[in-house]
């Protein structure tokens, strides 16, 4: 009844009101990753390649091993192609190898060639954030309800991991111990803001939080964009006191592979700053070679290029959203053959797919 | 729990709303209701008095309490009457209205037919004097009084009325719109006292207030849900009231609160709602510099620092400060720059305001960023040039020129430098100062000098080096019974002096101060680096120690009241004042001035004034108490209805200072009740010049009614 939703959303907060409404007018491919990859050939390859019989997503690069992340991407990944039976395998190894915590969470990595697979199990915040978000997701197509308990009992118990600041907004810890220095300088690594999962589960959890943790993620951003040849290192810090992100000590500061994603998240989700993706890839492949560069974030000093071919279907995907340029057919139809690279590459067609421009 | 405390509890504390499943309302710290804010289009749909078919006075049944009112076609609507009269003198009123339905009807047997059953009923029953004309009112004189903001009288009227003519009903339009302003009022009330879980009470059980046309009212909800912890409501209050408002000074200002309140990203954010994108390039400046002046007042105000991907708009905001003589944005500007190390900036930005005598703080400024950028002798010279100006210049001066007193090798020294610093010195009770020349007769083996103005040191700012000094000029002068005593003193406290032995030769030896910290000078710092917590903290130390002087009291208090802790701070310079230890001429002054802040914060103007009127105060601390005595005592008067007397006090305060935005309103006010409507619209006009809001529109609107009827009149 059109009057009993009017009362409804009237005698809800204001909040709930906004997300209503301002995510219901957000750009299309703000809503469901689902069916984003539907019917595209290359996901039975991805499956074939790097997602075992048990549901294990294997990181063939790296010995063989799986960690929450590789789970909850292999899992996003399924829910876009439709496949319900690939991600419930996927969920079921994460639950049945990586739910070792004693809480909802998971242990950040399983490596088979071990006595003791999970020998640590501290978590990995962005880990549990694509795992949860996936399973909210495959809940509310109606996949199977005991999804959404489970996505929920994860971002309950990865509340004390987001920190609130008072200078700078809400702040996402990598992780439940080791980041947190005595000092209360906070390690943070820029690409675990995930925004798309975050404007999702805004929805989804009717919590206008996650669009906090957005708004301090393109702060960051925006911080290392401001000085020229900066760019997004792999790991920062941050500080109660201070409104002001830093490069952190004695931990990477190289524009590598963690924060090649940045880009990649800035460009799938819906409301986020676009320039601020097309930005960071004109300062990282501002060369000749067509390909993204690993660089100093600090001084923009080259340290090697991303070669594999996954990594060149985010610029792809940028030409795309920025001028409509198509994305070539050899990215579109050639799947990586490393896991890491293959699933940037994937998470790329699949937002190309969802884009109004025609990428494909 | 003062805002400076909320911020502190809010940093690096886990977020505790995630995930929020489930919950569909998310509540404002503090209340049991969340803000509803209407919809664009819902604005009117509080006005239920109104029917599309019209309007209809409310009724007032037999048992005197207001009906609905009902509209033409018989349809009743829902009463909104926030204010309801007293209906204690209306019982057992007879029902005139079937009478009043027959007499407007010409129905004259029925008519009489029940003015004989009510005069039946109620023996001396009499048709009201207005019976045949109920609509001829005095409504026009109640809404003159609303006009002016005299509620409490119009209330007083309206029950009056009432009481002669229990058959009179007020306009309930009037009645929608008392509440409203009462309400308001009540919330502007909490707002100025700082009080926003309140702010945040009223706004929630009075939806009717929330309005994006009411931008005075924005700031004040959205400032008191983002200092309550409740950032995301803040967010939504914002966002409301910029889509709901194309004026770009409002966009301006939002910008502006949300810079200086919220979480810097969060405050992006809502900037990037102001539609900055989209807007001409004079508006776009005018809201980013709006937003720059927050991220500046909020660094002032809490100490944190400037958002480096914000700098070329502070730097704009300097810049248009600059060619517009706002001084005193220059000077929060040149502050925020100092107080982040960034004395280059400061320096810059500091050097931008005249150097004259008006400009003392900014002068300190400069001195103070030559200073820590090391360039010594600018800053002495400096100092040296404004030492005059102000005790700040004056204690810069001597610690400038210090140096030379204590270098080891003993320089030779002009008898008129001297003469100088000594004078300074003593006008300053500068412990720093006496110290230095007691360091320097010391090496110039003038003991007796020495061992002066050591003592001097010791009673305004004791510290290790002093009393250090003090022991060893004992020692030089072969004074075994001083030395003794002095080193019985002081041993157990400084282990410097512990380790001093009299039989040796100490003579020859060029001393100076050495760099040993005490608990004192730790507060002391504290303070200065604005740390007062920690300020606080160290003086628990102290007090628990039993070596809290007089002096640490003093320097607890400031600490405190920067807390917002006033009720303490005032305890604190009460403790300094009758402490028997180091209570010198200055620490006494600058106590009472302190104890006369607080008890005025803490609504005890009598002391305050009696503390004003007395000598205990340094002429400028007296000049600042009596500025926020006369604000106190304006306000006062104002509530007081003696509009003369707030007048009065207003030009008083207005030749020692500005006059603050609100004062102005007051003033206004003051002259309309006067029915100086000239004078009044005129400080109207300039205020909506300054800075157009709901408010002073309205008063620009009700003060020019007055003046054109006023002209008619005469």
């Amino acid at each position: 009844m059109i009057i009993d939703r009017f009362v409804k959303i009237l005698s809800r907060s204001m909040i709930a009101i906004s997300i209503f409404t301002a995510v219901a007018t957000t750009h299309a491919y703000s809503q469901t990753m689902h069916q984003s990859l539907a019917g595209n050939a290359l996901w039975a390859t991805y499956k074939s390649r790097f997602v075992s019989e048990r549901g294990a997503v294997v990181d063939n690069v790296n010995n063989g091993i799986s960690h929450s992340e590789s789970q909850g991407y292999g899992m996003l990944l399924a829910l876009a192609a439709n496949d319900k039976e690939a991600f419930a395998r996927i969920y079921r190894f994460a639950q049945s190898e990586l739910s070792r915590r004693g809480d909802a969470l998971f242990a950040w990595r399983y490596d088979p060639s071990k006595d003791n697979a999970v020998s640590d199990t501290n978590n990995a915040s962005d880990g549990d954030l694509l795992i949860a978000w996936a399973l909210l997701e495959a809940a509310a197509i109606g996949w199977n309800q005991s999804y959404e308990k489970s996505g929920m009992a994860i971002l309950n118990d990865l509340k004390t991991q987001i920190k609130s600041f008072a200078s700078l907004g809400l702040v996402l810890s990598p992780g439940e111990k080791g980041f947190e220095n005595e000092d209360g300088t906070l390690v943070i690594n820029p690409s675990y803001w995930i925004y798309p999962a975050f404007e999702r589960l805004a929805v989804l959890t009717e919590n206008r939080d996650w669009l906090r943790l957005s708004h301090t993620g393109e702060h960051i951003v925006a911080q290392f964009l401001a000085k020229p040849k900066q760019l997004i290192p792999d790991w920062a810090s941050v500080t109660a006191k201070s409104t002001n992100v830093k490069f952190a000590e004695g931990k990477s500061s190289v524009f590598g592979y963690e924060s090649i994603r940045v880009p990649l998240y800035l460009m799938m989700a819906g409301k986020t700053d676009k320039e601020q993706a097309f930005e960071i890839l004109n300062r990282a492949a501002g060369n000749s070679s067509g390909k993204i560069s690993r660089l100093n974030a600090e001084s923009g000093k080259p340290e090697g290029v991303f070669n594999d071919h996954g990594y060149t279907a985010i610029l792809q995907l940028a030409a795309c959203l920025k001028d409509g340029t198509p994305i070539h057919s050899e990215y579109a139809t050639r799947l990586d053959t490393n896991y890491y690279p293959a699933t940037l590459q994937l998470l790329a067609l699949a937002t190309a797919n969802r884009s109004n421009k025609k990428c494909l | 729990m003062s805002v400076k405390h909320l911020l502190l509890a809010l940093s690096a504390t886990a977020c505790s709303c995630m995930p929020g499943y489930g919950q569909t309302v998310i509540y404002p710290q503090g209340s049991n209701q969340a803000i509803r804010l209407p919809a664009v289009n819902e604005q009117n749909s509080v006005r239920p008095a109104i029917s599309a078919q019209g309007v209809m006075l409310p009724a007032v049944n037999s048992n005197g309490i207001l009906l609905p009112p009902v509209t033409e076609n018989g349809v009743t609507l829902p009463l909104v009457s926030p204010v309801s009269l007293p209906s204690g003198e209306l019982a057992n009123v007879p029902d005139i209205k079937a009478l009043r339905y027959f007499a407007q009807n010409r129905q004259t047997a029925r008519f009489e037919a029940e003015l004989a059953r009510l005069q039946k009923m109620y023996p001396g029953f009499q048709l009201p004097v207005n019976f045949n004309n109920p609509d001829i009112e005095t409504n026009q004189v109640f809404w003159d009084l609303f006009g002016t903001g005299e509620f409490d009288e119009l209330e007083k009227l309206l029950e009056e009325r009432r009481r002669v003519d229990p058959y009179w009903s007020p306009d309930p339009e009037l009645l929608r719109k008392l509440g409203f302003a009462k309400n308001r009022g009540r919330l502007f009330d909490a707002f100025t006292t700082s009080d926003y879980k309140k702010v945040i009470e009223i706004a929630n059980a009075n939806p009717e207030l929330v309005s994006n046309n009411d931008p005075e009212f924005i700031w004040a909800l959205g400032t008191a849900l983002a200092l309550s912890g409740d950032i995301n409501t803040a967010i939504e209050t914002f966002e409301y009231a910029l889509n709901g408002n194309d004026d770009t000074e409002v966009h301006a200002v939002i910008a502006q609160k949300a810079a200086r309140y919220m979480p810097v990203s969060d405050a992006a954010f809502v900037l990037n709602l102001t539609g900055l994108t989209q807007l001409d390039a004079a508006s776009k400046q005018r809201i980013a510099i709006g937003f720059a002046r927050g991220l500046v007042i909020r660094s002032n105000e809490f100490g944190v620092d400037m958002p480096e991907n914000y700098i070329d708009q502070i730097e704009e905001f300097g810049r248009y400060a600059d060619k517009n003589d706002r001084f005193k944005d220059l000077q929060i500007l040149a502050w925020a720059y100092y107080l982040h190390k960034n004395y280059e900036r400061s320096l810059y930005w500091f050097s931008a305001l005249p150097e004259t005598e008006e400009f003392a703080k900014p002068i300190e400024g400069i001195i103070l960023s030559l200073k820590h950028m090391e360039r010594f002798d600018e800053a002495r010279e400096k100092a040296e040039k404004w030492r005059h100006l102000s005790p700040e210049i004056a204690g810069l001066y001597l610690n400038l020129s210090a140096p030379s007193l204590l270098s080891k090798k003993v320089q030779k020294l002009r008898p008129e430098f001297l003469s100088e610093f000594a004078r300074i010195t003593k006008n300053l009770e500068s412990g720093e100062g006496a110290e230095a020349l007691g360091w320097y007769a010391f090496n110039v083996n003038q003991t007796l000098t020495a061992d002066a103005w050591f003592d001097k040191a010791l009673a305004w700012r004791p510290t290790e080096t002093a009393a250090f000094g003090k022991t060893l000029t004992a020692a030089q002068r072969r004074d075994k019974d001083a030395f003794d005593a002095l080193k019985a003193q002081y041993a157990q406290e400084y282990p410097s002096i512990a380790e001093l032995e009299y039989w040796k030769t100490y003579t020859g030896k060029k001393w100076s101060p050495s760099r040993n910290q005490t608990l004192s000078s730790s507060m002391a710092r504290a303070n200065d680096k604005r740390q007062y917590g920690k300020c606080v903290s160290i003086s628990d130390k102290l007090i628990r120690l039993g070596k809290a002087t007089a002096n640490d009291y003093q320097v607890r208090g400031w600490c405190l009241m920067q807390l917002n802790r006033p009720s303490e701070a005032q305890q604190a310079f009460a403790k300094s004042l009758s402490s028997s230890k180091g209570l010198t001429k200055a620490v006494k002054r600058n106590s009472t001035y302190g104890y006369s802040l607080t008890a005025l914060q803490n609504g005890d103007t009598d002391s305050a004034l009696q503390i004003a009127n007395s000598n205990a105060l340094s002429a400028k601390d007296k000049r600042s108490l009596k500025i926020d005595l006369l604000a106190k005592r304006v306000v006062t008067a104002f509530r007081n209805r003696d509009y003369h007397t707030s007048i009065r006090l207003m030009n008083q305060r207005r030749q020692l200072t500005a006059e603050p935005r609100y004062m102005t309103e007051l003033r206004g006010w003051s002259y309309f009740k006067l029915r100086k409507y000239k004078a009044s619209l005129q400080v109207f006009k300039a205020l909506d010049n300054i800075l157009s809001t709901t408010k002073t529109r309205e008063a620009v609107r009700i003060a020019g009614e007055k003046v054109h009827r006023y002209l008619e009149l005469n």
